[in-house]
């Protein structure tokens, strides 16, 4: 059995073998109880399996209590349990270091792969200002920081920025009651340890990592990644109401949900020699896990969320960005109190089609910005092509934003604005529920999670095909020809700014012959150069979208309007 | 359902009387200055910070042009001790007479740290002041008036008190108190300026469904103490940041007619001292806004009203009372009829699990695709049944 715990919701899921294969057997739900009045995970956990105890027709706990099946001689209970959380508030950081686009940048990326918040940022370089011990002082005391995280200097570069860095956060812990002390996280030029640890030893606590910045062009985040998340999980998640509980059932330590759904999408990308990225959209944060040969990357938003940070998340996007995605006209200031309503209760869904779509609209939006903060660690992953025009095999969308749609084309409709692929992809959906505890299984049971994710875990909406570039309305982007195993073929001209759908049904394999017109790319870097693909079928079929790469929206309302509109009865919305 | 239940549910406080048990807690250790069982009102100070003044960083090695940070030498004060604006912190004697080189504090204040070449001064203060939202220093005020039943060392006191208890969906502001007074005849009238008189004075205002932007501004003329709506706009939200009283609303943002129980409390307790907190927390804070009317003991009214000693939240039942937090029904109450065992699709498209809700005096409500409804206010229907998704009702408690 495997538990997520999520700030808004508590899913819960029953694994076990059916005729030879682990399967999903069933799943329960209830609202996160760890707020006031239950403050105990666990009250919303129990619910959660009780209503798998009624699927399935067994008992699961005993006087409220998991039954774990070595204890007791019957059938009942369960053989082990794992959870995977993000309900814990997310450790507020200062990031304090000398270059921006460097050092500093490395360090964001590291903190990206954990729930944390940047509450401040001190950089060096940018002016007499930002070198200013008062202007430094007052960004730190204003930012009230559970962690500063000090980085700079390659290793055997930098030394007295870096130290004059370090000495006046030391200067800040002297004037704070010992108990109110940040903990110091140093990643930055290790030659420096034994001084920067010199400055700490008589006022604060001091963790020493690898620099995360050892070259100019050298990135290492993988310990300071690790260390942040043990930082996480001790001063945040282990102040969960109900987690001691919740630790005792669990086989193995609860881990950050995002982890689990970045082991996920390196497990796919693995295992079927696939670029793989998935989204997972949730209520509080958001994660991007993306995998393509030897790069890995992890970024995680604890500020962007369709729920309880859709307010924060409102803060960093502007509202027109918002707006523009709908299909009708709406007073701005409508639009942000439905939004920030929706922050207030995050667990509610939309019942009218205006607010579905304006959550949808904010959704988007949320992507996009974290879509645009990981595409530099792509690029820096050696893959250029990944960074400024993605392409991937696969795309995977979870939470349930994304996954219970009133159509499962409004999905795929978002995760195409979010991330605007090029080339062929395939887009599946968590549609089980269990793609953030896959991971945590795979550490117990390896076997069951791979099984799970061949069987139960994902829902085929089908093939998308997108060429890059732009042109006038009007113009032909892409011949498309289809050639379905049954021999029968399609011809079809999708012109600029559309989307067309093309039969395809699940289980189905067709070959593609593409031919983008000249100022279209199917990722070759070659405009105009056809190519031919295999296409697997799915609930949508096949998705041929032509609105252009980069995807330009019009800027008179109207025409925006009426094109979205389009857009979306295309996939029969 | 299993057992004729439903799920949880979330849940809002709009309790007539309750026991209420309010923590307060100071954003750093400091000084406790009442003791168990000490009766409090709500303005008394009951625990302190002495408030910081303005830091001021002076880099002394760079004044003094001294090679390296080491100060030990040169320093004429040390810390903690208190400076004059304009006196010696430290000065260069070595060489000739003329090129010494004197380091003076720019402010009066103490000293506070040392180190790496530089010297903290801490602006002089008179160290008193309430916390304004967000402060680390200053003055920790009961807020309600109570009996203090517990004691954190150094940290927080616990106040009980009985009384009416009630969440706001959204504030902004610090805390008040003061009278309340109900302006509103009706939740859901809007309230406008001229219903602000000079009575309005160190009174907390009660309106509708929420507040003119004009009638902000007279409030703040007339120095109220607190204002409670049922919504208010998000963009008088940022204009309302800057005020100094707070604004609570009990349902959220827009124009959100007041909820009729939430408003009958209020009318039921005009004319008595309440306590208003419009502090929204972040999510180590969990802290929600909240209109709290302690009662005092034998007051007539409470024979009517049971005491909820205990918030203990049930699974959801038949009969019981709930609250939407969704368009197009937001905010309003019902009664909770029956519960459909398979989901049911809304006009959004999605199907959900929910169940039948009773509403009394519902206004018509006129749908219109992808824009925004509009309500038909001439014609109450009573007794309207509705299907609410589940995940779109509260308890009220």
């Amino acid at each position: 059995m495997v538990a997520d715990c999520g700030s808004t919701q508590i899913s819960v899921a029953l694994i076990e073998r059916v005729n030879g294969h682990h399967r999903l057997l069933a799943r329960g739900e209830a609202i996160s109880t760890h707020r006031f009045p239950w403050l105990d995970a666990t009250v919303g956990l129990r619910e959660a399996v009780r209503q798998i105890e009624s699927l399935v027709g067994r008992s699961l706990l005993a006087e409220g209590r998991l039954l774990i099946k070595s204890q007791n001689q019957t059938m009942d209970g369960v053989d082990a349990f794992v959870a995977v959380s993000s309900a814990g508030a997310p450790l507020q950081v200062v990031l304090a270091g000398l270059t921006r686009s460097l050092s500093l940048a490395s360090a964001q990326r590291a903190l990206a792969a954990t729930y944390t918040l940047t509450s401040g940022l001190l950089a060096i370089d940018e002016g007499p200002t930002s070198r200013d011990p008062n202007t430094q002082l007052q960004t730190l005391r204003l930012a009230r920081p559970d962690v500063i995280f000090i980085t700079g200097g390659t290793d055997g570069g930098a030394v007295h920025p870096v130290i004059k860095v370090a000495q006046l956060v030391a200067l800040y812990n002297q004037l704070l009651e010992p108990e109110e002390r940040p903990l110091i996280f140093y990643a930055g030029n290790a030659h420096l340890a034994d001084e920067i640890a010199a400055l700490f030893a008589a006022a604060g606590k001091l963790q020493v990592v690898a620099n995360v910045r050892p070259g100019a062009e050298l990135e290492n985040l993988g310990q300071a990644q690790t260390e942040l998340e043990a930082i996480y999980l001790k001063r945040s998640l282990a102040l969960l109401p109900g987690l001691d509980t919740l630790r005792q059932w669990a086989d193995r330590p609860i881990i950050p949900a995002t982890r689990s759904f970045g082991q996920l999408i390196r497990y796919l990308g693995d295992r079927y020699q696939l670029k793989v990225v998935g989204m997972d959209l949730g209520s509080t944060s958001t994660s991007l896990a993306a995998r393509a040969g030897d790069l890995f990357s992890l970024t995680t938003r604890a500020d962007l969320g369709i729920g309880f940070s859709a307010g924060t998340a409102l803060e960093q996007v502007p509202l027109e960005h918002v707006v523009r995605w709908l299909p009708f006209e709406i007073e701005p200031t409508d639009a942000r109190d439905i939004l920030l309503n929706k922050s207030l209760h995050p667990a509610s869904v939309p019942q009218t089609r205006q607010d579905l779509l304006l959550e949808y609209a904010l959704g988007r939006e949320i992507m996009r910005q974290i879509v645009a903060q990981a595409r530099p660690g792509w690029l820096r992953g050696g893959h250029h092509m990944l960074a400024h025009t993605p392409q991937w095999d696969l795309i995977v969308g979870v939470g349930r934003t994304l996954t219970r749609t009133p159509h499962p084309g409004y999905a795929a409709l978002l995760l195409l604005d979010a991330l605007e692929p090029v080339g062929v992809s395939q887009i599946a959906l968590d549609a089980g529920g269990i793609a953030t505890g896959l991971g945590a299984i795979a550490a117990v049971q390896p076997l069951a999670a791979a099984e799970v994710v061949e069987h139960d875990a994902f829902l085929n909406l089908g093939t998308v095909v997108a060429p890059l570039g732009t042109a006038r309305p009007g113009e032909v982007a892409l011949r498309v020809k289809v050639c379905y195993d049954d021999g029968r073929e399609v011809q079809q001209e999708v012109m600029y700014g559309s989307i067309a759908l093309i039969p395809l049904a699940a289980g189905a394999r067709a070959t593609l012959e593409l031919h983008p017109t000249r100022r279209f790319d199917m990722g070759l870097g070659e405009p105009g150069r056809g190519v031919t693909a295999e296409a697997e079928g799915g609930i949508l079929g096949l998705i041929i979208d032509a609105r252009g790469r980069p995807l330009v929206l019009p800027a008179k309302d109207e025409d925006r309007r009426r094109l979205v509109r389009e857009w979306m009865e295309c996939l029969l919305l | 359902m299993k057992g004729g239940r439903g799920p949880l549910l979330a849940h809002t406080r709009g309790s007539p009387m309750t026991r209420i048990h309010i923590r307060r807690v100071l954003p750093a250790p400091g000084e406790i200055l009442v003791k168990m069982g000490d009766q409090v009102e709500a303005p008394q100070r009951i625990a302190r910070i002495p408030r910081h003044g303005e830091f001021q960083v002076i880099n002394v090695a760079h004044t003094l042009g001294l090679a390296n940070h080491d100060l030990s030498r040169v320093m004429v004060k040390k810390r903690g001790d208190r400076v004059e604006a304009g006196e010696l912190l430290a000065a260069k004697r070595e060489g000739l007479p003329f090129l010494h080189k004197p380091c003076r504090s720019p402010i009066t204040g103490r000293l506070v740290a040392i180190g790496y070449g530089w010297v903290v001064i801490e602006a002089e203060s008179s160290g008193e002041g309430q916390f304004a939202p967000g402060d680390k220093t200053g003055d920790l005020r009961a807020f309600v008036a109570g009996q203090v039943t517990s004691i954190v060392d150094r940290r927080s006191v616990t106040i009980e008190t009985v009384g009416a208890y009630i969440s706001g969906a959204c504030g902004v502001g610090g805390e008040g108190n003061g009278i309340l007074q109900v302006l509103a005849k009706n939740p859901a009238d809007t309230l406008t300026a001229d219903q602000i008189g000079m009575g309005a004075n160190n009174a907390i205002l009660v309106g509708g469904a929420g507040i003119s932007p004009d009638a902000l501004d007279r409030a703040r003329e007339m120095q109220v103490q607190g204002i409670i709506v049922g919504g208010i706009s998000s963009s008088l939200y940022d204009l309302a940041t800057g005020f100094s009283f707070p604004i609570v609303a009990t349902e959220g943002y827009g124009n959100l007619p007041m909820s009729p129980i939430v408003f009958d409390i209020l009318k039921r307790h005009e004319g008595r001292e309440a306590s208003l907190s419009g502090q929204t927390g972040d999510a180590r804070d969990n802290l929600q806004p909240a209109i709290i009317v302690p009662l005092a003991e034998h007051q007539p009214e409470m024979e009517n009203w049971p005491l909820i000693e205990d918030v203990s939240v049930e699974f959801a039942h038949v009969g019981h009372q709930v609250r939407v937090v969704r368009h197009p029904l937001l905010g309003r109450v019902g009664e909770l009829i029956s519960m459909p065992t398979t989901p049911q699709q809304v006009p959004s498209g999605l199907s959900l699990p929910g169940a039948q809700v009773a509403f009394k005096n519902l206004e018509r409500l006129v749908y219109q695709q992808d824009s925004i409804l509009t309500r038909d206010e001439g014609h109450l229907q009573p007794d309207v049944v509705q299907f609410v998704p589940w995940l779109n009702l509260e308890h009220i408690i």
